[in-house]
């Protein structure tokens, strides 16, 4: 799986520049928490993937290889939530320096930002590994991952609003609780994807 | 000899097409030459075996050794195999190809890989997007035999290579043969099946018309004062040749 991450984040070079510099100059002026940038990245790096994919239609090489369709899912999981951490971590280290204070809703933010670009990267490639080519695919990806951005952040920011007006601000278990909730729900997901994907014919 | 692969009851639908197998197994070592018209199911075959489609009836069972394999990712690992293109990305350098499949395979011989290249005189610095279609096609024999697998599946490997080079890729073949490797390759030209094949399939429209040894399938004919092919009892004297077979079994010109 490493192998073919690997080959995903070299697909992708050109773009990595970009998406350190503009979040890390980003990070300098943004005073509020930002949560969708990064999942916006995901959806772009998403569309760049499945279009060289299928410009070079690399499919029947790369599921000949003695590769399991899981490792495939997984690598692209990996890559996409790479890239719109990397983008999560650049803006987040220049507003420390520009000293942020961290105190527990900064960490909830950064928890459920990353929770989110893992489910929307496993959202995202679940649906592109399993609906054919074609028009009615890049509908669903945009209604999925808009649906996935606004149940999500609708569901964080209302959490945490209500757990800063109640105890002043959102307290550490809250982050952990949601780590889990978002590792179990990736899961379930991925699962669901492979086994929709393994039962498909690649060409 | 032990068997490699072994077909049963095998269907595939896709569409209007049904693609149906001969209950037969093929043994290690064997060299299996699948001939047929555009659309007879060659490809299909093939894309079964590596586990790219699933069978919509019956089964494929892969063994390795003599043991049957049920995990087809582990299989693949002793599987080269050759399309009618090789399609990969096309920013990629060869070299940079290799080395991924490097960490694929656990036989990789990243040396053999280069020298194939080079006896095929194909730079492997340059990228995929620069080649031809005959040198993507000697890059991906190349990597079909780099890592010494016991099963080479070939789609129309000599497609866009010239008389030289396919030269080359028969004497390459026999070779892996020879060390027991078992091949299954389809081709338009005869000749290079001729000259490999030991058991053919005669394909058309998704049904394997005959099937067998060379040898016996030839027997089973001769020519009238016409010329023309015509079934007779076995042990005759003629002189057949594939092409014969491929004008009984399927008609007309090749594709």
């Amino acid at each position: 799986m490493i192998s073919v991450f690997k080959l995903e984040v070299w697909l992708m070079r050109s773009g990595l520049p970009l998406i350190i510099i503009i979040p890390f100059v980003l990070g300098f002026f943004s005073v509020v928490n930002n949560t969708v940038s990064p999942l916006i990245i995901v959806y772009v790096m998403v569309i760049a993937l499945i279009q060289t994919e299928e410009k070079n239609r690399v499919n029947r090489f790369m599921y000949s290889l003695p590769l399991r369709r899981s490792e495939i899912f997984y690598a692209r999981v990996l890559s996409l939530t790479f890239y719109g951490s990397l983008w999560l971590v650049f803006e987040n280290v220049a507003r420390l320096i520009i000293g942020v204070t961290i105190d527990g809703s900064y960490v909830f933010y950064l928890v459920s930002t990353f929770v989110m670009i893992m489910i929307v990267s496993t959202l995202m490639v679940s649906v592109s590994k399993t609906m054919p080519q074609g028009i009615l695919r890049w509908i669903v990806l945009f209604v999925v991952f808009f649906l996935a951005v606004m149940s999500m952040t609708f569901v964080t920011a209302i959490t945490s609003m209500f757990l800063e007006d109640v105890v002043g601000v959102v307290p550490l278990f809250i982050s952990i609780i949601t780590f889990i909730v978002g590792v179990i729900v990736f899961l379930a997901l991925s699962i669901g994807g492979i086994a929709i994907q393994k039962r498909q014919d690649v060409v | 000899m032990t068997t490699h692969l072994e077909f049963v009851s095998v269907r595939k639908s896709r569409g209007d097409f049904t693609l149906t197998l001969p209950d037969v197994s093929i043994k290690q070592g064997e060299i299996l030459g699948v001939i047929g018209n555009n659309g007879a199911g060659k490809s299909t075959m093939m894309q079964l075996v590596l586990g790219l489609i699933t069978t919509s009836e019956g089964e494929i069972r892969r063994y390795h050794d003599g043991v049957h394999i049920d995990e087809v990712g582990v299989w693949k690992k002793e599987i080269g195999f050759v399309f009618d293109d090789l399609l990969m990305y096309d920013d990629m350098k060869l070299k940079r190809l290799g080395k991924f499949l490097n960490e694929q395979y656990n036989h990789w011989d990243q040396h053999r890989y280069l020298d194939m290249l080079a006896l095929y005189n194909v730079d492997p610095n340059k990228k995929i997007k620069k080649l031809s279609r005959g040198m993507k096609m000697k890059a991906g024999f190349a990597m079909a035999l780099a890592h010494r697998p016991k099963l080479i599946l070939l789609d129309e490997p000599t497609a866009g290579l010239d008389t030289k080079s396919r030269r080359q890729m028969v004497r390459l073949l026999k070779e892996a043969q020879s060390e027991g490797t078992t091949i299954i390759f389809s081709s338009h030209i005869l000749s290079d099946m001729e000259e490999l094949a030991e058991t053919v399939w005669l394909m058309d429209e998704g049904v394997v018309l005959a099937h067998g040894r060379v040898e016996e399938l030839k027997e089973g004919f001769s020519k009238d004062e016409n010329g023309r092919i015509i079934p007779t009892e076995k042990g005759n004297d003629e002189v057949i040749s594939l092409e014969d077979l491929h004008d009984y079994y399927l008609g007309g010109e090749l594709d």
